[in-house]
């Protein structure tokens, strides 16, 4: 057996579910993407989940695909997915980093040499949420050759028989969509959740977290309590866009995402 | 892969490709869609076979598009051209105008057999849209149409039409707002409503089985002109000429003659300001392998993989990818794929209105455009068949502006 990935300690290590913020990387610039993995981390983010910007996403809500545009038209590069990373990890961010791409991106380059490439620079997972299970090909095996999570999503819509597919496959979490749609910030938890998450959690070990439409800290408190790690995507990405359209400084902004982010991991450690 | 025998091509494996998982297609979806195209496969199958499905959608591509359409033989182009015999399929005569109305009444049948009540679609030059809308509005499904804001522009027409025939037509501002926008927009759709929506893709393209549906659904086209050439010439064309964007009426013609070897098969594609311009939508000319709107197959990305930004002054061949039998047929050298310019295309929309009485749409143009430099190099005893997948009713207007004939 190989040694325990960085995100599977992680887990291990925990008593409670994981708090998991995501951001785009590039949005508004490399630098404030920086600064702010630094300041979730330094505010109970116990795993960062890292956007790459893509021109067509599909699986990604309004929030996330327009901070992926915005990223773009600053001319973002792929190169700079790497350059994150080795800067945070030369800089002490010691939690996993799971870095979110579109299957088009790692094709162009090549799962091994992609993944390799992400290990290098210091991240811990992947996730490819257009390469479901079925048509991963040898993405898994490249992942793991090099040290690298692959992680899965599962959905509200995926039937029992697929369930059982995703519960065998990949490593380090299955990231459960919580609701049927695309990512985005929503009222209320959906009522299938909490037997959907214990159903995946039956099926396997691995732990399970949720994301999709988790946005106030009572909401991640909810959902703290049924699944093992909580995500949150477009909430951040909002605020951190709306406080830069409204001129704040880099200072500012991450300052005040970083409130937002300790309010949510309290709530996802049941402290709300 | 270049000795595989057309045959061979015919078929997707079960997981969709095209000539293998080396090949392209197969389904590059988010897990929420999975089970939706899973659903697809098995109904379609079923439909497949039960025969009530064939007769029901015959009966309506008899008696609502008024098929067959003919063959018509292009008696002065072919003596102006001085070469083949060229005909005409006539598929603008469809009810709607264009080929599209036999995959979508195809897919609105299925849609009624999942027990869905409402359908969405992406659209390009709008023929689609309108397509969708007018199936929907015959089985009684309500229906949203994404359509790129700068298309809503350049087809009003068909926005008015669509809207007429009681369809919601979404114009999308992001990205370049056409035709990948609207696909990118209509995904997205279909993952929060993927329960109660059936989404109508437009073009033999998207996650398995859209491509291989869509082509059946459109080989219609293929099997009356063999039939049609044989009852008029007495054997099968040389050759068969038909644009692609996405290249759902080329599929369709070609599939029932990917056997034939004799029959040469040429795909079009739009070279807009011309291929050493960053101003086209050539993919099989000059893209690379990738992974795009569910499907893996050629597109135009640059080195990281971002889509390319595309431009045809044809809506409906406005797009960075090609459907993944497509990027197969060229691979196995099956069929050859060529390109003309806006210029040439626009060209060509004046000619064959001049020299045969008939309109084409802007997207069919690119076929008689290079039909015009094709037909001269074949012998006078050889034929010609170009698919004039729709009218150019819809073009007129931008036609127009373009030519600096309007305000």
């Amino acid at each position: 057996m190989p040694e325990a990935s960085r995100i599977a300690r992680t887990f291990a290590s925990l008593k409670r579910a994981a708090f998991m913020p995501f951001f785009t990387i590039g949005d508004p610039d490399l630098e404030t993407t920086e600064a702010l993995v630094r300041e979730a981390a330094r505010r109970g983010a116990d795993l960062i989940e890292l956007g790459v910007p893509f021109s067509d996403p599909i699986a990604d809500g309004p929030t996330i695909q327009a901070s992926y545009y915005r990223a773009l038209e600053k001319g973002f590069k792929v190169a700079q997915v790497f350059e994150l990373a080795r800067k945070l990890r030369a800089g002490g961010v010691t939690i996993p980093l799971v870095c979110m791409v579109s299957e088009t991106l790692v094709f162009r380059r090549g799962a091994g040499a992609f993944f390799k490439e992400l290990k290098a620079a210091g991240y811990d997972g992947a996730i490819v949420p257009d390469l479901p299970a079925g048509y991963e090909g040898d993405a898994t095996a490249q992942a793991r050759a090099h040290g690298l999570d692959h992680i899965f999503l599962c959905a509200p819509t995926t039937p029992a028989e697929r369930r059982e597919l995703i519960a065998g496959r990949g490593s380090g979490f299955i990231y459960y969509i919580s609701v049927a749609g695309l990512t985005g910030a929503r009222a209320a938890l959906p009522p299938d959740l909490e037997a959907n998450v214990k159903d995946l959690k039956a099926r396997t070990k691995t732990p399970v977290a949720v994301g999709f439409g988790i946005g106030t800290p009572e909401q991640a408190a909810a959902v703290g309590r049924i699944a093992d790690g909580v995500i949150v995507g477009s909430a951040l990405v909002k605020l951190a866009a709306e406080l830069h359209a409204a001129g704040r400084s880099r200072d500012e902004t991450v300052a005040e995402v970083g409130a937002r982010v300790e309010a949510l991991a309290r709530g996802a450690r049941g402290e709300a | 892969m270049p000795n595989a025998t057309p045959a061979a091509a015919a078929q997707p494996d079960a997981r969709g490709y095209f000539g293998g998982e080396d090949g392209f297609g197969g389904r590059y979806v988010p897990e929420t869609l999975m089970p939706a195209c899973e659903e697809l496969e098995r109904e379609y199958r079923a439909a497949c076979a039960d025969p009530a499905f064939k007769q029901e959608f015959e009966g309506l591509l008899r008696e609502y598009v008024g098929r067959p359409n003919p063959l018509t033989f292009a008696a002065r182009m072919s003596a102006d051209l001085g070469g083949a015999r060229v005909y005409l399929k006539r598929e603008d005569l469809n009810h709607t105008g264009a080929h599209k109305i036999n995959n979508t009444l195809g897919q609105a049948l299925l849609t009624k057999r999942m027990g869905k009540k409402r359908v969405i679609a992406e659209t390009g030059a709008g023929q689609h849209g309108v397509a969708t809308a007018t199936a929907a509005a015959l089985l009684g499904f309500e229906c949203r149409v994404y359509m790129g804001a700068e298309d809503v522009r350049r087809q009003a027409l068909n926005v008015f039409r669509m809207e007429l025939l009681g369809a919601k037509v979404v114009a999308v501002q992001t990205g370049q707002k056409t035709l990948k926008d609207a696909c990118n927009e209509a995904m997205r759709d279909w993952m929060s409503s993927v329960q109660g929506t059936h989404y109508i893709i437009g073009s033999v393209m998207g996650p398995h089985p859209f491509p291989t549906l869509v082509r059946d659904f459109q080989a219609v086209i293929g099997r009356e002109v063999k039939a049609q050439c044989q009852q008029l010439e007495g054997r099968l064309p040389d050759a068969i000429v038909a644009c692609v964007g996405g290249g759902s009426n080329a599929m369709g013609i070609f599939y029932p003659f990917l056997g034939d070897a004799s029959v040469k098969l040429v795909g079009v594609e739009a070279a807009g300001e011309g291929l050493t311009t960053l101003r086209h939508a050539a993919t099989l000319a000059q893209g690379i392998p990738g992974v795009l709107h569910g499907m893996k197959t050629i597109v135009l990305q640059d080195n990281d993989g971002q889509t390319a930004q595309v431009h045809s002054v044809s809506a409906g061949l406005d797009y960075p990818g090609v459907g993944p039998e497509h990027a197969w047929l060229k691979a196995t050298g099956r069929a050859e794929y060529a390109s003309v310019t806006d210029t040439e295309a626009l060209d060509a929309f004046g000619y064959l209105a001049r020299m045969e009485g008939i309109i084409p749409a802007l997207e069919s143009a690119h076929a008689i455009a290079y039909a015009r430099k094709l037909a001269p190099k074949m012998r006078k005893d050889e034929i010609l068949v170009v698919n004039l997948s729709g009218r150019g009713d819809k073009d007129c207007e931008e036609v127009r502006r373009l030519l600096g004939k309007g305000g």
